[in-house]
C-alpha cells in the first residue's frame, strides 16, 4: 500500500517513512501542499501523513477531506504537541504527536 | 444481496424472451425467404411436444406475473431457477428422443427446418440458469443447479432407452454435457463466493472504521473538554482565588491602615483584569472555528474589527451581492486568507486606512486594499508578506489570487473563486 507523507522537514520525513516501510508499505513524499493534493488525488495512497508544520496545512487537511477523490482516504496529521484544534482534529483518523515517532 | 437476486431474475426472463424471440424469428424468416408459414400438418407433433409445452407455460407465467417475485421472497429465484432448468432439459431431451418433432415445415425443394433446437444447442440453454444459480447462490447454488439438470438429463436418457432409442449417442456424449453443466457454474459459484467473502471483509472494515472514526471523535471531544478546564483553572479560578485572599487583606487593613488598603485593593483590580482578559482569551480560543460560528461573512467583519482596534487603522467592510452558499473548506480558505493579509498590512504596509470586500457578483470576490506605501512585485522575493502561502491556500481551493500594488500606491490583494463548491 502506497502512504502518502507530506512534509518539508527531511528528519520527519524519514522518522515517518523508516515506520510506514517497518509496517510493508510504500512512502511517497510531497513536500509541499499543492504537490502532496496532486499526489493524494492522482496516486491513490492508502493514508496520507500531513505534518501540520507545513504551510497551509489547514486547508490542506480540509480539501482532501472534501474533495471526492480523497474524502475516503485515511488522514493522519501529525503535530510537534498530539494537540489539533477541534475543527480539523475530527477531520482526522488520528493525530500522531512527533515527540512519539 | 437482494439487487443481486432481482438482476439474476431479469437475466432469467431475458432469456425467455430472447428464446420466444428466436422461435418468432425463425417463423419469419421462413415465411419472408421461402413464404412457408407453419400450419398443424407441417408441425410433426407429438404427445412429447404437450409435455414440454405444459411446463414452459407455467414457467413462463412464474417469471412474468407481476407481484409473484415480491410475495413469495427468497422462494422465488430457486423456484424460478428449477423450473427454467427443467423447461431447457425437457427440451433438450425431446429434441434428442424425437428429432422429429424438431421439424416444423418442410420446405419445398425437401429441406427441413425446425423450431426446436438440437438437443446440445439445448444444453447451452440449460447452462444458463445453472451459472446464475452458481452467480446467486455461490459454489453451493451451483451445484445444486448442475445436480438438477444432470438428473433431469439422465432421467431423459432412461426416457429415451424405455422408447427404445439406442442410448449409445446420449451415452456417448453425457460426460461432455455433465462437464459442461458443472465446470461454468462452478467457477461462477466460486468467483461470487469470493466476491462476497470479499465484500463482508469490506463491510466488517468499514464497520471497525466508523467505531474507530466514533472513537476519534469522542476522544477529541473529552480532550478539548481537558483543556476548557484546564484553561478555566488556569485563568478564571487563580484569579479568583488570588482576588479573594486580596480582597480578605483589604478586609482587615481597612481599619488600621486605610491607605495600604487601597493599594491593594488597586492590586486586586488589576488581578481581576488580568482574570478577565485571561477569561476573554480563553473565549477566543474556543471559537477556533470562526466561519463555522459566524458565517463567513461575519466572522471576516470579526476579523476587521479587531485589526482596527488592534493597530488603530480606520477599516472599511463591505458585501456586495447575495451570499453563495460555500464549502467550509473554501469559506474557511478565505477567512484565513484575510487573516495573513490582514497581518501583513500590520507588519508591512504602513498604511492609514483599509477596504476590505466580499463580493458575490460573479462567483465570490475577495479584496484586500490597503492605502500603504506597496512593494514592488518583481524586487521583492515572492516568499516576502507570505504571498506564497496565500497563493498555496488559494490554490488548494481552485480560487484565483492577483495582487496589485507598486511603490508608494498601496496594494490590492483579490482572491476570486469563480466556481464555488457546492454540496
Amino acid at each position: 500500500m502506497i502512504r502518502l507523507i507530506i512534509t518539508a522537514d527531511d528528519k520527519l520525513y524519514n522518522r515517518l517513512a523508516r515506520r510506514v516501510r517497518a509496517e510493508g508499505d510504500a512512502p511517497v513524499r510531497a513536500e509541499d501542499a499543492l504537490d502532496g493534493l496532486e499526489r493524494a488525488m492522482t496516486g491513490s495512497p492508502g493514508s496520507i501523513m500531513v505534518d501540520m508544520a507545513l504551510r497551509s496545512a489547514d486547508t490542506l487537511l480540509e480539501t482532501l477531506h472534501s474533495r471526492p477523490e480523497t474524502t475516503t482516504i485515511p488522514l493522519l496529521a501529525v503535530t510537534a504537541d498530539g494537540q489539533l484544534p477541534f475543527e480539523l482534529h475530527r477531520l482526522c483518523a488520528a493525530v500522531l504527536e512527533v515527540k512519539a515517532l | 444481496m437482494t439487487r443481486l437476486v432481482r438482476n439474476t431474475t431479469r437475466v432469467l426472463r431475458g432469456v425467455f424472451i430472447f428464446r420466444l424471440f428466436i422461435a418468432v424469428f425463425s417463423v419469419l424468416v421462413f415465411a419472408v425467404r421461402w413464404s412457408v408459414w407453419p400450419t398443424p400438418e407441417a408441425f410433426e407433433a407429438t404427445s412429447l411436444v404437450g409435455l414440454l409445452m405444459l411446463p414452459a407455460l407455467v414457467t413462463v407465467l412464474f417469471l412474468f406475473l407481476p407481484g409473484l417475485e415480491k410475495r413469495m421472497g427468497r422462494f422465488y429465484l430457486p423456484v424460478a431457477l428449477g423450473m427454467t432448468i427443467l423447461v431447457f432439459s425437457l427440451e433438450s431431451g425431446v429434441a434428442y428422443v424425437r428429432p422429429g418433432v424438431r421439424v416444423l415445415v418442410t420446405l419445398p425443394y425437401g429441406g427441413r427446418i425446425s423450431l426446436l433446437w438440437a438437443s446440445t444447442e439445448m444444453i447451452l440453454f440449460t447452462l444458463i440458469p445453472c451459472v446464475l444459480a452458481g452467480a446467486a447462490y455461490g459454489l453451493r447454488g451451483a451445484v445444486r443447479a448442475a445436480t438438477l439438470a444432470t438428473v433431469l438429463h439422465l432421467s431423459l436418457g432412461v426416457v429415451t432407452w424405455l422408447y427404445g432409442v439406442p442410448l449409445i449417442g446420449f451415452l456417448v456424449l453425457l460426460p461432455l454435457r455433465i462437464a459442461v453443466l458443472y465446470v461454468f457454474p462452478l467457477i461462477t459459484g466460486y468467483l461470487a463466493d469470493t466476491w462476497r467473502q470479499e465484500h463482508v471483509a469490506l463491510q466488517k472494515a468499514n464497520r471497525q472504521l466508523r467505531g474507530y472514526a466514533a472513537t476519534v471523535e469522542h476522544l477529541a471531544t473529552s480532550r478539548e473538554r481537558v483543556r476548557l478546564a484546564r484553561d478555566m483553572h488556569d485563568t478564571l479560578a487563580h484569579s479568583l482565588s488570588a482576588v479573594v485572599i486580596q480582597l480578605e487583606a483589604v478586609d482587615a487593613l481597612q481599619e488600621t491602615d486605610p491607605a495600604a488598603a487601597r493599594t491593594q485593593l488597586e492590586k486586586v483590580r488589576q488581578q481581576a483584569r488580568v482574570g478577565l482578559n485571561g477569561v476573554r482569551q480563553a473565549i477566543q480560543n474556543l471559537r477556533s472555528a470562526p466561519v463555522e460560528e459566524l458565517g463567513l461573512a461575519g466572522a471576516i467583519e470579526g476579523l476587521v474589527e479587531r485589526f482596527s482596534q488592534r493597530g488603530g487603522i480606520p477599516a472599511d467592510w463591505a458585501i456586495e451581492g447575495a451570499p453563495v452558499p460555500l464549502l467550509p473548506v473554501q469559506a474557511n480558505a478565505l477567512y484565513r486568507i484575510v487573516e495573513e493579509a490582514l497581518s501583513n498590512v500590520e507588519r508591512h504596509a504602513e498604511a492609514c486606512r483599509l477596504t476590505v470586500c466580499l463580493s458575490y457578483a460573479h462567483g465570490v470576490t475577495l479584496s484586500v486594499h490597503d492605502d500603504g506605501q506597496g512593494f514592488d512585485p518583481a524586487t521583492v522575493d515572492p516568499d516576502r508578506y507570505g504571498l506564497v502561502g496565500i497563493r498555496e491556500r488559494a490554490a488548494l481551493v481552485d480560487a484565483q489570487v492577483t495582487v496589485d500594488t507598486a511603490p508608494n500606491e498601496g496594494t490590492t490583494l483579490t482572491v476570486r473563486i469563480v466556481e464555488p463548491w457546492q454540496d
